[in-house]
């Protein structure tokens, strides 16, 4: 039945072994349109790129990507005479992204980095923000902050500059 | 749908109904009349957003004032941190069978005004002495000029290489159970200072070079226990002071690689001596590889010895790292700074152990042996266990 089905498709008359013929070259036409399929899903839940963004009008528009790794791991803290607010996103996918690819640390690690910088000499921890929206709403406001995001999530905002885009592993 | 007779295709009309069916049903519905206009409905829903934009502005002011008030509070201790560790031994020099040891308690506070000053207090509760003895170990106010420059006065770690730098009394750190024998406090090196410090760091294209410039109370020896002491009062009973100078220099090309020097010098009345201490360090911390290697030459006007250690460990799993390390200080026997230490003996020693990580970021066990070689006494073979913590 199935066979005869899938020869209908395949647009073959249904007789005898003309028909299966037909019907196997339908069945393997959908199973590679199915995996075309599934590529093309795969490409969409992977993890995603990220940008990395600053404030249009602030300092930070020409920082590189040691730069910005610097930053991150507190060892730079200014941009010429203004303090950088250096911003996280919460755990999850986006951040272990943006510290994989740009900061070069798990997230164990970049936690432990932080505890050891703390108890060295007194460091301040980078802030994290509720989420995307309030990444680009905090980056729009503060002329001296930096922060990421997934970059399909980048709106048109005139505030916001994307220094560059990492992408995912 | 189906092939005429001359081999082209041809839709039937049954073909054709169906495709028209399907369009209808799958065409979204339009034409319906809208809802009707409810015009006492919008004004409530006017009303209530009105009400609740009221209310959110009465609170964001409440939010300022409370700010305001935090400006006010007391910031130490907000931020206090323990570490401690719990230590077992076979027969290390000094102790007569195997035991047990409470380690250290290290109780650490930070705080911080604004984006410039900040404060760190580190004391240490030492239950491996007798009598127990707790002992401010850093104490230092700080204002950040700039990444090239940052102030701090108090009592610091003496700038003469990266494991003095790195490592404080927070055993949890540490790759290994225990400092490096020539690092130990208040032995051969003089590992605190109290007084002021520069430190900054600065950058020129893909390379950096950090300083740190120190200038405090120099040490003196205590002849009873044959120790270094840092004077913490004003009552300096040494003239001199000590200066001590690191840098250390790195490159965006080699991430993880530094290459330092340091140096200090100090002065005693009793002995009567100068001693100039000049170190050299490398360290890698690759993401799986990393390893320290640290040597000083310590030198008077009568005598020379030197001092160092090599030091690599591998991250096997995301959580536990095989370490080992070699440990050397070559005397003179008549070294006079080495002999009021009692350290004016040839000395080596060989670690191997590894460390796990049984609560990231809180607690670690670490096992280790060690061959302890000492020119003025027969060799020790000891089997370490700690189980160092954080919280």
């Amino acid at each position: 039945m199935g066979i005869r089905f899938l020869a209908l498709l395949a647009g073959r008359r249904v007789d005898g072994r003309r028909a299966r013929v037909a019907g196997w070259w339908a069945a393997a036409a959908l199973c590679l349109l199915a995996a075309l399929a599934g590529v093309g899903v795969a490409s969409v839940v992977r993890a995603e790129d990220i940008a990395v963004i600053v404030n249009v009008g602030g300092p930070l528009t020409s920082l590189t990507l040691p730069d910005v790794r610097a930053l991150y791991l507190g060892e730079r803290q200014f941009v010429g005479p203004e303090m950088v607010v250096v911003l996280h996103l919460p755990e999850g996918d986006a951040k272990a992204t943006f510290l994989s690819r740009v900061v070069g640390r798990t997230l164990k690690e970049y936690k432990l980095h932080w505890l050891q910088r703390v108890f060295q000499e007194g460091a301040t921890l980078p802030k994290v923000v509720a989420g995307p929206e309030a990444m680009l709403g905090v980056v729009a406001t503060r002329r001296n902050s930096v922060g990421y995001l997934p970059a399909s999530l980048v709106h048109d905002m005139p505030e916001v500059k994307v220094l560059f885009v990492v992408p995912s592993p | 749908m189906r092939r005429d007779h001359q081999g082209g295709w041809r839709v039937g009309m049954t073909g054709l109904t169906a495709g028209l069916a399907l369009v209808f049903l799958l065409t979204p519905v339009y034409g319906e009349s809208p809802p009707p206009y409810d015009a006492d409905g919008l004004r409530q829903t006017i009303r209530s957003l009105q009400d609740r934009i009221e209310r959110l502005e009465a609170a964001q002011s409440l939010r300022e004032v409370e700010q305001e008030h935090e400006e006010l509070r007391p910031r130490f201790g907000l931020n206090l941190g323990v570490f401690g560790d719990l230590n077992a031994s076979s027969t290390p020099r000094g102790q007569q069978r195997p035991a047990f040891g409470l380690g250290e308690i290290g109780l650490y506070s930070t705080a911080r005004s604004g984006d410039r000053l900040t404060f760190l207090f580190e004391a240490a509760i030492e239950l491996d002495e007798d009598p127990t003895e707790f002992e401010v170990e850093r104490y230092w106010v700080g204002y950040t000029f700039s990444d090239r420059l940052v102030v701090r006065a108090g009592r610091v770690h003496t700038a003469i290489g990266y494991w003095n730098r790195t490592y404080h009394h927070a055993r949890y750190f540490f790759p290994t159970i225990d400092r490096p024998f020539v690092l130990a406090y208040d032995w051969v090196l003089p590992t605190h200072l109290v007084g002021v410090e520069f430190a900054g760091t600065l950058r020129r294209g893909p390379t950096s070079l950090h300083y740190e410039l120190e200038i405090g109370n120099g040490p003196e020896i205590d002849t009873t226990n044959q120790v270094l002491k840092v004077t913490d009062g004003v009552q300096d009973r040494e003239r001199s002071k000590q200066a001590a100078l690191r840098i250390v220099g790195g490159h965006a090309a080699l991430p993880g690689l530094t290459v330092g020097l340091s140096g200090t010098t100090y002065a005693f009345d009793v002995p009567s001596l100068r001693e100039s201490v000049i170190g050299m360090e490398v360290a890698r911390l690759g993401t799986r590889l990393e390893w320290i290697a640290e040597g000083w030459r310590l030198a008077n006007p009568s005598a020379v010895a030197w001092a160092g250690y090599l030091q690599g460990a591998w991250k096997l799993r995301d959580a536990t790292m095989p370490f080992a390390r070699v440990e050397w200080l070559e005397t003179d026997a008549a070294d006079p700074y080495l002999v009021a230490l009692n350290a004016a003996v040839d000395r080596h020693q060989l670690i191997v152990g590894i460390r796990h990580d049984v609560e990231p970021l809180h607690s670690v066990l670490k096992a280790q042996y060690r061959r302890d070689s000492r020119a003025d006494d027969h060799i020790r073979h000891i089997a370490e266990l700690q189980w160092a913590f954080g919280f």
